[in-house]
């Protein structure tokens, strides 16, 4: 499967490379894009803020490799539209289930954000919506990759969708997802998926892999390599979503005990803390296999191959392996 | 050809397929007064007949987990265990599907919480995630292979089947449990209150005078099964999943289209995946909520493509509610049940058909009849539009 196409909302400047983003009060928001240039700012009033986001990115990835309606739309979101949810439970509970307003009832559901992508665009096709903690993207990602299998003539939307709200960063932070040190992150990234290598194309998706509880993190990983005939040595870099925290030391050890650890990159300073920031992941692995950006740290060339590997809290483990695909047919 | 090979269900009509169609046959609803939903609406639902402390007696587990989980976990075991084969010795997921998640807990912490940012017990809030729920059924199950979760509104569940079955039809897997929970919580309730779509009356689906749903909870979930596993095991199949359709209304957030394009797409896809003509269908089991758009707009499409040789049909959500994010786990197993037994299920509460459509939908429960096709149709919010075929072999 190729990532031909993308659309990005994150903590990154889409210029000039990629930078640690300072936390202010424990949060590292999106850069937002003037919403306005890619939606009418009649329908803009009317929608939550991580459903321009998420519609944005996908009108993005959709532009960039000149798509006007995508034959599918698979959407992952962690949370879904929180907003909207801790809006309409605030006055439910404040005013006793008495005068509800229905409209952030409406853009309350997680499938909201697919919803309205399809929605603003007159797509009929496929849509779907998972929401599985670290592994909703990674769903959504499979989904494509089954749509593909069933019909290569066609092109699929995936997305990896979730906000920063001022509700959900307290909570979380008293839940302690953030751990030492972690930022809050959000972000929106739609990729336009296809089965053939395009023009335009970034890289290809070698495989991917959802762990969940694993017996043995490394024994699995090397599997993973292995069943798609990859040699560790093969990797250029590998972008970890581990962070140092008390959940990741089994996560740390098996990385450390396959990979050079000039090879690791820690992704998550630069994306902050989300559900779906491997969406994160696979944009900047993407970008830098399509050399559209800078090397990170001190490989000796662009990287041809990459591992991305978040192992969400301890139990939610993602694996996907990407490569160029610059020179190939 | 992906085979069903275990059925759980729960529902306001009771749990397991002998409550279930006692109830049907009995034209016995379970739409009623709440006891167990805390709230200020006195509004008819669909509840479960069981407290949390009686669900948690029941699974021996704890009781401060959700109630979708405490309704998932038994039907979800309950599936499983009626598939008579260990389901660890295979590559097995667990594919769910719910709309609110932990909403339950969530209420309960908020009371405090808007009093005191520091207040509440944080430990609630952990089970939010509509995953969360799935994580706790799938730890109960002993399933480790692959998890996810589905939320597109009301059509979730039969999402998450059809999930279920492409991964093992691609080959990823073997077996997966597949299905959706959805317990009552005062978020959804007040909701679709606020919308102004539910019936204070027993909803009256496909009816001239019909006026809103009633919101119900439960869960249903299938064991589905590979041929591998079906050479291998002694595995009674059910039913197959023969085909199914997906697609998007793209018409408004919350309403359907007049004409029902999205599900007119959806059934469409199924009977084209199946390789059938709509004479071959002998029951649908209808999306049917009881809301003025949804059943005429459903309708609608259902009369093009079926035209004059229309097979039995029903809603069965004047029984059980609409269960949201469960209906079409609950539903597929309704449809599996009806294509087993040769069951149609009384629509109840109709009757004159809405002047539009002049569908006449099964009036009385009707066993015997010779039934090789199921259709069973799920819409949600969003235009997120399913159909699914289940067929004997």
């Amino acid at each position: 499967m190729y990532i031909s196409g993308i659309g990005a909302i994150s903590t990154q400047s889409l210029e000039g490379g990629i930078e640690i983003p300072s936390p202010k009060e424990g949060k590292v928001p999106a850069i937002e894009p003037d919403y306005s240039t890619w939606i009418d700012p009649r329908l803009l009033r009317r929608m939550s803020r991580i459903v321009s986001m998420g519609v944005t990115a996908a009108f993005m990835a959709l532009k960039d490799v000149d798509v006007k309606i995508p034959d599918a739309i698979t959407t992952g979101t962690g949370f879904g539209c929180l907003e909207d949810t801790g809006i309409f439970l605030t006055k439910m509970v404040k005013q006793k289930e008495e005068g509800a307003n229905p409209t952030p009832f409406i853009q309350s559901t997680h499938n909201t954000i697919g919803s309205q992508v399809a929605l603003l665009l007159g797509c009929h096709g496929h849509n779907q919506t998972f929401t599985h903690q670290s592994f909703s993207f990674e769903s959504a990602l499979l989904d494509g990759k089954m749509l593909l299998a069933e019909d290569a003539d066609q092109n699929v939307l995936v997305g990896a969708v979730d906000e920063i709200t001022e509700v959900s960063h307290v909570l979380m932070q008293r839940a302690g997802i953030f751990g030492k040190g972690l930022a809050h992150g959000e972000g929106a990234f739609y990729f336009l998926c296809t089965a053939k290598k395009q023009k335009e194309s970034y890289a290809r998706i070698i495989n991917q892999r959802t762990l969940f509880k694993p017996a043995s993190l490394e024994k699995e990983i090397q599997l993973f390599l292995s069943t798609n005939k990859i040699n560790p040595t093969e990797i250029d870099l590998v972008l970890f979503g581990g962070m140092e925290q008390p959940w990741d030391s089994e996560a740390d050890k098996a990385i450390e005990g396959i990979f050079p650890v000039d090879k690791i990159v820690a992704y998550k300073k630069y994306s902050g803390e989300f559900a779906t920031s491997v969406g994160f992941a696979v944009w900047w692995a993407s970008s830098l296999l399509k050399e559209k950006m800078d090397v990170p740290i001190a490989v000796d060339t662009m990287p041809k191959k990459i591992l991305i590997y978040n192992p969400y809290l301890g139990h939610h483990h993602s694996l996907i392996l990407l490569e160029s695909c610059r020179g190939t047919k | 050809m992906v085979s069903v090979v275990g059925l759980g269900v729960l529902s306001a009509i009771g749990r397991g397929a002998t409550e279930t169609l006692q109830s049907f046959q009995a034209h016995q609803t379970g739409i009623g007064t709440s006891k167990y939903l805390q709230t200020v609406h006195a509004l008819p639902v669909g509840e479960v007949k069981y407290s949390n402390q009686e669900l948690a007696e029941i699974l021996k587990c704890k009781k401060n987990i959700p109630r979708t989980a405490l309704l998932g976990m038994l039907a979800a075991r309950d599936a499983v265990e009626n598939c008579g084969f260990d389901i660890h010795t295979f590559r097995t997921g667990f594919v769910s599907a719910t709309t609110v998640g932990g909403m339950d807990r969530t209420e309960e912490f908020f009371s405090d919480f808007l009093i005191d940012p520091n207040a509440g017990d944080i430990e609630a809030v952990r089970f939010h995630e509509c995953g969360k729920t799935t994580q706790l059924i799938a730890e109960d199950l002993g399933i480790t292979d692959f998890i996810s979760t589905i939320n597109t509104a009301c059509s979730s569940s039969v999402n998450s089947i059809i999930y279920g079955a492409r991964l093992i039809a691609q080959g990823h897997l073997d077996v997966v449990v597949a299905g959706g929970a959805d317990a009552l919580c005062k978020f959804t309730l007040n909701g679709f209150n606020s919308l102004m779509i539910l019936d204070k009356e027993r909803c009256r689906p496909f009816d001239a005078s019909r006026a809103g749903l009633n919101l119900g909870e439960g869960a249903g979930f299938v064991v589905l099964a590979s041929e591998k596993v079906l050479q291998q095991t002694k595995a009674h199949v059910l039913g197959s999943i023969s085909g199914y359709g997906i697609s998007s209304d793209a018409f408004h957030q919350t309403a359907s289209s007049p004409e029902g394009k999205g599900s007119f797409i959806a059934m469409e896809k199924a009977l084209a995946m199946a390789n059938l003509q709509p004479s071959t269908i002998d029951y649908i089991n209808l999306h049917g909520t009881g809301t003025e758009n949804n059943d005429l707009s459903e309708g609608t499409a259902v009369k093009r493509l079926f035209g004059a040789d229309m097979p039995r049909m029903s809603s069965t959500k004047s029984f059980t509610g609409h269960t949201l994010g469960a209906s079409g786990g609950i539903e597929s197993v309704f449809s599996i049940l009806s294509l087993i037994n040769g069951i149609a299920y009384p629509n109840l509460g109709f009757e004159n058909a809405i002047p539009e459509l002049g569908i006449i939908p099964q009036k009385e429960f009707e066993s015997g009849f010779s039934n090789h096709h199921v259709m069973s149709n799920s819409f949600g919010f969003g235009g997120n539009c399913s159909s699914i075929i289940f067929s004997k072999e």
